[in-house]
């Protein structure tokens, strides 16, 4: 497109000084801009105001700003021109002449005097930075009401209603999530989020019924009639701190415990019978060991774990270990009770009469076993009773099964039975089997001469204290660093570790009293603080 | 100014400020709470109120910088406290929140201080630097001294091409009218020269052309130096060139000085703003720690 643009000045005297320039382009360009082929001046002008181009042979016009151009004194966004049109832009004129040949368009330019001396001079304006920026106070105050109306007042506005809060949550404005000062821990995921659950009552601290509305079990320190009262004011929300990084719900350090127990009888009075323990390293009581009466157990740990063998059901000899008889629970915590059925019994048979090895009384009470042998006796001596000198097969039999119908008979038969059943159960009793393991007291009654002292086995001798054998079951700790069993000539002796044993592993909770090579080994290691046995905490909740 | 700003009455905020950071650090190094260390511990809580106090306090010096009247301390004084504290609070706020840090309010009002603190540290090192190169760049003058000089090396060059005719009157007058002065706060702070000019025939064509720093009016200034026999229009495009070269040399340090006025400015317009939003946060945050406590 070739445009030719008649600059026209006008001089003093109204005296017209024209001036024409040719332009060769696709698109001539209108505007305030410096990079405009024809720069605009008047501040009402676009910086990029129009542009001249050929559309279908036809100079058009065109508005590039919202501010549009007057042609022909009409406001339009474009227009095609022809020739005696007149555009304005601002205070710019243009007039569309016929165009000499060869010419696509032609114009002339002209400016307004007024105008154009007023955008002769540079406005030091130009150059003031705050001047051309915003306007900071409106912007000010609309940043601090936007974060006021975003952190506080929307979420805040779900506390006034329950849909409303439900809404919040579920759409994409802020809700009271926004508040949550560190993540739930997930144990406490499945309270969905509604922060509610536990924030029962605005600026009110997390009461404890908000946490025994779910635990209700939570077991107290000691019994409702124990030594202190305190204890009962005391926050969940204390020891229990939610929303930390990373999430410790339970408190571990050893000031949870330290805090009472460092000094007890300052707390629980001097009476109570409770020692002081501030740290397992080097402040803590020996252990006490459950208390109870004897085991009434003959058992010789050091017969059993003879190295050499110990002489087994077949009458072979057999190397036992500490294993065969003590096998931890499902959880690997304590050791499962010992039984006579399960660990003794494949050696230690109950077995009364050689000439029937596979006859055995029960492992029951010294009565029972009695009128057990007196019935087997009574029934082999009146149906079949096999005569033990006999070698070979059929066996002569001394009686007809049914056949014994004389009373007197019958009689003298019972009374042969009920004396062997005797010499029998004096045999087991006072000899051999049962004599071998239990102490077994006269009881002055003839027909039912003795009593079996029960066995008392425990399996629990801390039971104030957690211990997990699987977790101390390494290459390193073989059962005999604890339980000094080999050596143990008596079931009477307490084979529990003392705390010296567990010291040369375990040490301070706090790692700066710590020594070197010691696990750090925190009150909560072993102990706990609820404890169901006194019962629920929820009497003490407020 | 900018000595005296740092180390205002022998850095006295600085050692009050550095005595403030480290005893934090101090308590919160031998601070053993049984929970993970965060804002509800007693440290938590005091280290918080500190937070806040400093706020309030930094925030304060907006306050006082307007009080003309006011005998509080000086402005230096004041100024070198907001500076040094400002600091501080960095450390006293990060150990408040025991570096916990979360999509939440919280957060967002640590977020908006960090902001603030950083942009502060920005104005700081314009405040240090700027003034220097200002008074430098200006050369004892004003700006509207200068805008009035280049009004009339316009007015010269204007004289020079009218005497000269032919084409210098219209190349001078694009010059003049296309020369890139400001006009938009970018415009100020990116400082660069988009002027354009347009020249005649074979040089453009009509169309304009980038001319920053005039080097494309110079050349063609010199292109019509080189062609001319007549001794009396090269000593007029000579002076015309000399006159050109002293308004590029002005135009430059216009450019510059607003650039620099503009900068020890445009940190503000974070710096203050985001002040706002922290104090609304931190107002925010407050409440809602205790609204669900």
């Amino acid at each position: 497109m070739k445009v030719l643009i008649r600059f026209l000045r006008r001089g003093q005297a109204n005296a017209v000084e024209a001036k024409e320039r040719l332009f060769d382009g696709e698109a001539l360009t209108l505007g305030r801009s410096t990079d405009q082929v024809l720069q605009l001046k008047d501040r009402r002008v676009a910086l990029r105001h129009a542009s001249i181009a050929l559309r279908a042979g036809t100079p058009v016009i065109a508005s590039r700003s919202p501010a549009g151009i007057v042609v022909n004194d009409t406001l339009c966004r474009d227009a095609a021109l022809r020739a005696g049109d007149t555009v304005r832009i601002g205070a710019n004129v243009l007039r569309v002449f016929e165009p000499p040949a060869g010419i696509d368009l032609g114009f002339s330019f002209e400016l307004d005097a007024e105008v154009a001396a007023e955008a002769a001079g540079l406005d030091s304006r130009r150059l003031d930075f705050q001047a051309l920026s915003w306007r900071r106070a409106p912007v000010n105050w609309a940043l601090a009401a936007a974060t006021l109306a975003l952190s506080l007042v929307i979420p805040a506005s779900g506390l006034l209603d329950e849909g409303w809060q439900d809404r919040l949550r579920g759409g994409p404005l802020p809700d009271d999530g926004f508040w949550i000062s560190g993540p739930l821990s997930p144990a406490h995921h499945n309270v969905g989020w509604r922060c509610e659950t536990c924030h029962q009552q605005p600026f009110e601290r997390v009461r404890n019924v908000a946490c025994t509305d779910c635990h209700a079990g939570v077991g107290r320190h000691f019994a409702a009639d124990g030594p202190v009262t305190g204890l009962e004011t005391m926050r969940c929300a204390g020891c229990h701190a939610e929303h930390n990084e990373p999430a410790t719900l339970v408190r571990r350090d050893d000031a949870l415990c330290t805090d009472c127990h460092a000094d007890i009888a300052a707390v629980a009075g001097a009476g109570a019978g409770i020692e002081d323990a501030a740290d397992f390293h080097d402040a803590h009581p020996e252990f006490r060991l459950a208390a109870g009466g004897p085991q009434r157990l003959k058992f010789p740990h050091d017969v059993h774990l003879d190295p050499e063998g110990i002489e087994g059901k077949d009458g072979k000899d057999v190397v036992m270990a500490c294993g065969d008889c003590h096998r931890p629970e499902a959880d690997g915590g304590r050791m499962q009770p010992v039984t006579m059925l399960a660990h003794c019994a494949d050696c230690h048979r109950l077995d009364f009469d050689p000439a029937f090895p596979d006859a055995t009384v029960p492992h029951t009470d010294a009565s029972t076993v009695l009128r057990r042998l007196v019935e087997y006796y009574s029934r082999s001596f009146l149906e079949l009773y096999p005569d033990p000198q006999a070698t070979a097969q059929p066996a002569r039999l001394a009686r007809v099964p049914g056949r014994v119908t004389d009373a007197r008979e019958r009689a003298r038969l019972l009374q042969q039975a009920r004396e062997r059943a005797f010499t029998v159960a004096r045999d087991l009793f006072e000899r051999r089997s049962c004599h071998d393991c239990h102490e077994i007291a006269a009881t002055g009654d003839p027909d039912d001469p003795w009593k079996v002292e029960p066995a008392k086995l425990r399996t629990a001798w801390m039971p104030k204290a957690r211990f997990n054998h699987a977790r101390h079951s390494t290459a390193l700790s073989e059962c005999g660093l604890c339980h000094d069993a080999a050596r143990s000539k008596d079931a009477a002796d307490v084979l529990m570790p003392k705390i010296e044993d567990c010291r040369e592993c375990h040490g301070s909770g706090d790692w700066h009293r710590n020594p070197q090579n010691r696990v750090q080994s925190s009150c909560t290691m072993c102990h706990g603080f609820h404890d169901a046995r006194h019962g629920a905490w929820e009497g003490a909740v407020r | 100014m900018q000595e005296s700003l740092l180390a205002y009455r022998r850095m006295r905020y600085l050692w009050a400020a550095g005595a403030l950071a480290a005893a934090a650090i101090l308590a919160y190094a031998l601070h053993r709470p049984p929970e993970p260390p965060n804002g509800g511990t007693w440290l938590g809580y005091t280290l918080g109120g500190i937070a806040a106090a400093l706020v309030l306090l930094l925030g304060a010096f907006s306050i006082r910088k307007r009080a003309y009247a006011s005998t509080l301390g000086s402005v230096r004084g004041w100024l070198s406290a907001h500076v040094y504290l400002g600091l501080a609070l960095l450390v006293v706020m990060t150990l408040h929140a025991g570096f916990q840090f979360g999509w939440n309010v919280h957060t967002l009002a640590y977020a908006l201080a960090c902001v603030v603190v950083a942009s502060g540290i920005v104005g700081v090192w314009f405040y240090l630097r700027y003034p220097e190169q200002m008074s430098r760049n200006r050369a004892g003058e004003t700006r509207e001294q200068m805008l009035a000089e280049l009004a009339d090396l316009d007015r010269l060059c204007a004289k020079q091409a009218a005497a000269l005719g032919g084409e210098f009157p219209d190349v001078i007058v694009s010059a003049r009218d296309r020369a890139a002065l400001g006009g938009s706060a970018w415009a100020i702070l990116a400082g660069r020269d988009r002027s354009r000019v347009v020249l005649p025939g074979a040089h453009g064509g009509g169309h304009a052309q980038p001319n920053a720093g005039q080097s494309r009016l110079v050349d063609w200034l010199g292109h019509e130096l080189a062609g001319s026999t007549d001794g009396e229009r090269t000593r007029l495009i000579h002076e015309l060139m000399a006159l050109v070269n002293t308004r590029r040399g002005l135009l430059e340090r216009l450019r510059r000085d607003a650039q620099i006025r503009g900068w020890l400015d445009a940190w503000l317009y974070v710096h203050v703003p985001a002040t706002c939003a922290l104090l609304a946060a931190l107002a925010a945050h407050v409440l809602v720690v205790f609204l669900y406590w």
